[in-house]
Parts: structure tokens; C-alpha cells; sequence
């Protein structure tokens, strides 16, 4: 797992208030009973502000589980 | 051990059943890192466990405060659904739009003001359907109060659209509207008797460019202005009970530039941004506090540093800082202000100060700064005691409960010590800096009453005429008649009046102690036993040489048959102690012979506060049977009680005849 996915693993687990042992490479949203569609809004709130980026409404509509969402960021922090 | 390892073993613990030792393991996380939301969620859920609700509410408020997001409410409310119990109000958010973060959000500002909520958000856009369709999902959760918020972009969506709109049509196309709202809202309150319906008024639009020249009344600025003030004079008058929230107020002070997120409006049509929907939610919360008779009644005031800059003990009278235009006097004058609106809204102002008593009273006496007179000041101790047992004489003289005062003093060490023994006290961070007391005494909204009546306004000044009556009282020690036949008591029981519904139920939901059943109600409620042919309500005025202390006392009685049955019976602890009591029953009995009852039923409900009723029905010649629920039912025949009398000291100005 690299760098990257560690920490964005690290905020989705803050943000669900689960483990992250609880969070496997294939989580996302509707498969991780805690991320739901109202909590997935405050989870790219949280994205946002752990990495200083901005992400647009496509972004965030398509950005539902922990492999396209480390690809969002990726893409915006380089 | 690392502080997740650490949350970790106390969420086991907590799954395993031991809630004591989680509870051990998690508070010094909670110590370490007060912000950590989990762990304040498992310290909350220990709590709940144990039975300790409001503990539970205390931390989990200050978990919504320190993150405020859509899933910390979220997270907040799922757990007080989960093991919170009975909630201690049930209600409903519905209107346009996702409504479900709203109805978190305003779970967490009921817990922030120690109150359980239940709330169920109504579907996406379906408040119409709701609002008029009983078998809705919202009416199964048997909400005691429905808020609804409305979008003016989809309800008036030509005052947003239509710049050319002339005068006259805006005005009709607006009155169409509100026309419609008052015809559904009316009768879903005919459906629904008893649920309080809450009204916000319409917000500011997203994404309108501003007009900066143009004509003047049909300027786009004037007209959610016009539409506001027509739409709350509608409600208010036409559909009594409802209340209407200032939404446009609300979203001036959280900025109207932070109304809603684009993105999460565009995504799942949330409408609001977490800080507006968290200042919604205060709004809201504050209307539970007055629905549950929680409102706050009394402000104690701390002097030095909190009133005045400066220790008058040290810088005398004249060299405390209030009033005039320069600092820090300015910021006290201004905050002195705040408390004096307070006051004019009925209000109850103490003062609880370490000082020589003189040289604080010579500051309200002398300083030219003071916008605050000893004459404003209803009761005082100004000793060196502590502020705790001080604070327990300050109720005892005003005849109030401690739960109903509000503490501010800029000492943190007096603060804890109050909270520490006065949980019950709201005892508030009052900021360090005191250019922001009157803005912090501005948004503390703990004082909500949901109408304003004549009797608020005439509260202070009755309470300083109940200190004089007191040294009347202290000085005829020796014969107490004497003492009565001298206060020119005057007593008026009538019929409920149209116009004093509103007081009826404000007196019925603030009054604790004299009490018979501590039974709460609506205005809807009231307006009904007003209406029922089968119900008498009576309502009774008090005066005496020192003031008017008006509408203080309530029966509340069914007609069935022969039977007259007291529902309830309560006085103001203002008018206790003078026989007014034995006048209202008396009343009660006339009533009861005017409808041609020949016996009489009540009904005694214990709560914490009101002991003071505990013996009244028994006293004049009712026979008590105890229930297993620590209640007792009343009964008597007119023909038992017909030596009950109003006291020789009483004038009956206007009763039932028999």
C-alpha cells in the first residue's frame, strides 16, 4: 500500500469513526455499511481539508471507493 | 498506548458489556485529545449505558461543537436512537429538499441544551403531501413538533425570476402563496391537534445577481422583505399557535455568502451548509426548550470584571470601567445593554458578588457609566460566602429554581465550582475578552419564550414588589392575618379570554411548583378547551397595594354528567402563600354548581419540584386514593365542600355565580 492510500485510508476511518482494520482495498461506498451516501459528503469535505485540495461535483460523484478515490487525489497532488 | 489501540479496547470492552471499565479506559483519551469525536462517542455511549443521559449529552454536545460535519451529527444521533431510551421530545423536520442532516444537526443542539430529541426528517420535497396526508411516515413518529422550511426559489420562484414584475401583481403573487400555506398549515393544525407547527420564513436565494440601481418597492432587495412580513402577519393572525422562524435573519448571521455548498446542493440536494443548518438548529432547539418549560427565567450577575472593568474594592467606585466612549467601559456599557433588553423581556436580573455590599451597590448607585440601577436588580448577595450557597438563598428569595438561572461570572474557578454543585445552574464560558460579552449574551438563546405577554414585561417589576412585600411580611412577623388583611389582595377568576390563550399556556408550561399534574400543552390545546362547550377554563388575575401581578393562576376542568373533573390546577409562585389558592377552589366549586355537577374529581401527578401541592385538594375536603404510580385521584361531593370559602383578606372582584 503506498503512502498515498495509507493516509487517505487514515481520514476515511476518522471520518466513518471506524478502524481502519475494518477497511479493506476493496472498500467503498454501500460495501463499508458506515459509508453511506450522507457520510461519503463529508468524507470529500475531509479529503478536501487533509490534502489542501478542491474537488468538483463530478469528482466527488465518481470518487466512491478507496481505489478511485486514491486516483482522484493522486491526480491533484501529483 | 497509542490512542487508537486505546478507543479500540474500550469500544470491546463497551461490546462486552462492561461499561464501567470502557468508561475508565476512554476518559483519558478524552483527557488527552477533548476533540477526538470517537472517543467521545464511546465515553457518550458508556454513559447512556450506565444511565447517566445527561452526562451522555454533555459530551456528545461538545463532540458536535468541536466538528461540526454532517457525520459527527449523524454518528450523534444514530447513537441517542440506539441507546438513548425514551427521548424527552419527539419531532419532525420536513420541507424542501434532504432534510435528513437538518433533523441531526438539530438533535445535537437539543443535546447542547441538555435535551433528548427524537427527530425524523420528512421525505425529499414531499412537505405538501406530509403536511396534508395523515398516514405519512412523519405523523408515525408522533412528533410533538414539526418544523417546516420552505425553498422561495421553488415557492416564489417569479419574485426571484421575473425582474419586471410590476408592483401590484408581485404583491398578489405573493399573498397566492402564503394563501396556500395558511390553508394547508390550518389544516394540518385541525389534523393534528396538540403538534406544535414551526414555520421558518423564506431564505435569501442562491446564484442572483444583484440588482444596484432600479426602482425602490419593487427593488429584488425589498421584496423577500415584503414577502416575509406578509407571510409571518398571515400565520401569526390567521393560524393561531404556529410559529414562524426569521430564516432570512438566521442566514444573515451565518453570512449570506455561507447559505449552501453548491457541490452538496447539485449532489444530493442539501440546501444548507453545515454552520447555517447548525444555527437552524439552535433556533429549533430553543423552541423544544420553551415546548418542555425549560426556559430560563433568571440572569446572575457576577460585578467586578463581568458588570464593570476593574475591582471596585481596589479601584473604588468611580475608577471601574462602564460607560463612555473609550475602552474597555464601552464593551461593559454595551454588554450592560444587552442585559437590559433582557430584562425588558421579562427577564429576572440578580446579582451574586464577593464584595463589601456597599461599595457594589455605591457603583450601581453612583457611577455615571451605569446603565444598570440597584432599582433593576430584583435580589442581590454581595458577601464574602460562597457564590454556590449564595446562589441557593438567591432562588429561595425569589421564589424560583435554581434550574432556572443563568450564571455568568468571568471567574473560571467560580464557574466550576458552580457547575460542581449546581449542575442544574446554566453556567455558560463567558469569553475571556469582554469586548465579546455582548455578543456572546446575544446568541445565548435560553430565555426563548414562544410569545411575549404583558405578564413577561411586568415580571421584574412584580418580582421588586414581592421584596417589599417580603419586608412588610418580615415586619408584621408577629400576626401574619394582619400581615394578609394589610397586602388589599384582589382576586378575578373568569372564563378563559380569547385574548389571554396564548398566557394560559406559556403559565401552564413554565409553572413547576404549585402544579398539580406538571401536564404540558400546546396553544392548539388550549385553543381547543377554549372552543369545547364541555370544558371550563378559568383563569385568574391577581393585584394587591404593591402591584398587579395578572394572570397567575389556572383551572383546567371537564364537564361529564353530574362530574366536574380538575384536569389540572396550578398558580404562579409569585401569588403563593396568600390564600389565592383557596379562592381558585372555591371558584372551581361555583363552576362546578353553575353546570349542575354534584361531584368534583382531581387529580395529583408528583414530580420533583412540586411538593408545595402535594396536600392542596386534601386541605379543603377531598378524599385521596393513592395509585400504584405515587399519583393520586381526588374525589368529592359538591355538598362536602360547600364550607370551602376565599379568604376574609381576599376581595372576589369577579367569579362563576352558583
Amino acid at each position: 500500500m503506498t503512502e498515498l492510500q495509507s493516509k487517505i485510508l487514515d481520514v476515511i476511518a476518522e471520518t466513518l469513526m471506524i478502524d481502519t482494520d475494518d477497511l479493506s482495498h476493496d472498500a467503498a461506498m454501500g460495501v463499508v455499511p458506515e459509508w453511506t451516501s450522507f457520510a461519503h459528503l463529508s468524507l470529500m469535505a475531509a479529503i478536501e481539508e487533509a490534502f489542501g485540495i478542491e474537488l468538483s461535483m463530478d469528482e466527488m460523484s465518481k470518487a466512491t471507493s478507496l481505489e478511485t478515490l486514491t486516483a482522484t487525489v493522486h491526480a491533484k497532488v501529483g | 498506548m497509542d490512542i487508537r489501540e486505546q478507543i479500540k479496547l474500550a469500544s470491546g470492552l463497551l461490546k462486552s458489556g462492561a461499561a464501567a471499565q470502557a468508561l475508565e479506559t476512554i476518559l483519558p483519551v478524552l483527557g488527552s485529545e477533548p476533540q477526538n469525536t470517537r472517543a467521545s462517542l464511546v465515553a457518550a455511549e458508556c454513559q447512556l449505558v450506565l444511565g447517566n443521559k445527561s452526562g451522555a449529552l454533555i459530551v456528545l454536545a461538545a463532540a458536535g461543537n468541536a466538528a461540526p460535519t454532517t457525520s459527527t451529527m449523524s454518528a450523534i444521533a444514530r447513537l441517542l436512537t440506539k441507546s438513548g431510551g425514551d427521548p424527552s421530545i419527539r419531532a419532525a423536520v420536513i420541507g424542501h429538499g434532504t432534510l435528513e442532516p437538518l433533523a441531526d444537526h438539530l438533535c445535537v443542539a437539543a443535546a447542547a441544551v441538555g435535551i433528548h430529541a427524537s427527530v425524523k426528517a420528512g421525505e425529499y420535497d414531499q412537505w405538501a403531501r406530509e403536511l396534508m396526508d395523515p398516514s405519512a411516515d412523519i405523523w408515525q413518529h408522533q412528533p410533538q413538533v414539526v418544523f417546516l422550511t420552505l425553498d422561495t426559489a421553488t415557492l416564489l420562484a417569479k419574485l426571484v425570476d421575473d425582474a419586471v414584475l410590476g408592483v401590484d401583481a408581485m404583491l398578489a403573487y405573493i399573498d397566492d402563496a402564503i394563501l396556500i400555506l395558511k390553508q394547508m398549515l390550518t389544516a394540518a393544525a385541525a389534523a393534528h391537534p396538540g403538534v406544535q407547527l414551526v414555520v421558518h420564513g423564506f431564505g435569501h436565494c442562491a446564484n442572483v445577481m444583484p440588482v444596484v440601481g432600479g426602482d425602490s418597492e419593487n427593488h429584488p432587495a425589498n421584496r423577500l422583505a415584503i414577502a416575509n412580513q406578509r407571510f409571518r402577519n398571515t400565520l401569526s393572525k390567521d393560524v393561531p399557535g404556529v410559529v414562524v422562524l426569521d430564516q432570512a435573519g438566521i442566514e444573515a448571521s451565518v453570512g449570506t455568502s455561507n447559505i449552501r455548498d453548491e457541490r452538496l446542493y447539485f449532489l444530493a440536494g442539501i440546501r444548507f451548509t453545515d454552520a447555517l443548518m447548525r444555527t437552524m438548529a439552535e433556533y429549533q432547539a430553543s423552541i423544544l426548550m420553551a415546548l418542555l418549560g425549560k426556559t430560563r427565567k433568571c440572569l446572575v450577575l457576577d460585578c467586578d470584571h463581568t458588570l464593570w472593568g476593574g475591582v471596585v474594592g481596589e479601584d473604588g467606585i468611580l475608577g471601574v470601567h462602564v460607560g463612555g466612549s473609550s475602552n474597555p467601559g464601552n464593551a461593559f456599557a454595551a454588554f450592560q445593554k444587552g442585559i437590559k433588553r433582557l430584562q425588558s423581556r421579562g427577564v429576572i436580573l440578580a446579582v451574586l458578588s464577593k464584595n463589601n455590599e456597599q461599595d457594589a451597590l455605591d457603583v450601581f448607585q453612583k457611577h455615571p457609566g451605569m446603565l444598570l440601577r440597584e432599582t433593576d436588580i430584583a435580589a442581590h448577595r454581595i458577601n464574602w460566602n460562597d457564590k454556590a450557597s449564595n446562589l441557593t438563598e438567591l432562588a429561595r428569595e425569589l421564589n424560583i429554581g435554581t434550574d432556572s438561572m443563568v450564571f455568568l461570572d468571568d471567574n473560571p474557578m467560580e464557574r466550576a465550582l458552580m457547575r460542581q454543585v449546581h449542575p442544574e445552574v446554566l453556567t455558560p464560558e463567558l469569553p475571556a475578552d469582554p469586548s465579546a460579552y455582548a455578543a456572546f449574551l446575544a446568541g445565548l438563546r435560553v430565555f426563548e419564550t414562544l410569545q411575549l405577554t404583558g405578564e413577561d414585561v411586568n415580571r421584574t417589576k412584580s418580582y421588586a414588589e414581592n421584596q417589599q412585600r417580603a419586608s412588610l411580611e418580615k415586619a408584621a412577623a408577629g400576626d401574619y392575618n394582619a400581615y394578609l388583611h394589610s397586602l388589599g389582595i384582589r382576586v378575578q377568576c373568569i372564563a378563559s379570554q380569547p385574548g389571554s390563550l396564548s398566557r394560559i399556556t406559556q403559565l401552564i408550561n413554565k409553572t413547576n411548583q404549585f402544579n398539580a399534574t406538571t401536564r404540558r400543552v400546546t396553544d392548539a390545546e388550549v385553543a381547543e378547551m377554549h372552543d369545547s362547550p364541555e370544558w371550563i377554563v378559568i383563569e385568574t388575575h391577581v393585584a394587591d397595594r404593591f402591584g398587579d401581578s395578572g394572570l397567575t393562576g389556572i383551572a383546567l376542568c371537564e364537564v361529564s354528567g353530574s362530574t366536574l373533573r380538575i384536569d389540572n390546577v396550578l398558580l404562579s409562585c409569585r401569588v403563593l402563600g396568600r390564600g389565592v389558592e383557596t379562592t381558585l377552589m372555591a371558584c372551581i366549586i361555583k363552576a362546578a354548581l353553575a353546570h349542575g355537577c354534584t361531584s368534583i374529581t382531581g387529580l395529583y401527578i408528583p414530580s420533583a419540584k412540586n411538593a408545595p401541592i402535594a396536600d392542596y385538594f386534601d386541605k379543603v375536603g377531598f378524599t385521596a386514593s393513592e395509585q400504584p404510580d405515587a399519583s393520586k385521584h381526588y374525589t368529592a361531593t359538591t355538598a362536602a365542600l360547600s364550607t370551602v370559602t376565599s379568604p376574609a383578606w381576599i376581595s372576589l372582584t369577579s367569579s362563576w355565580q352558583a
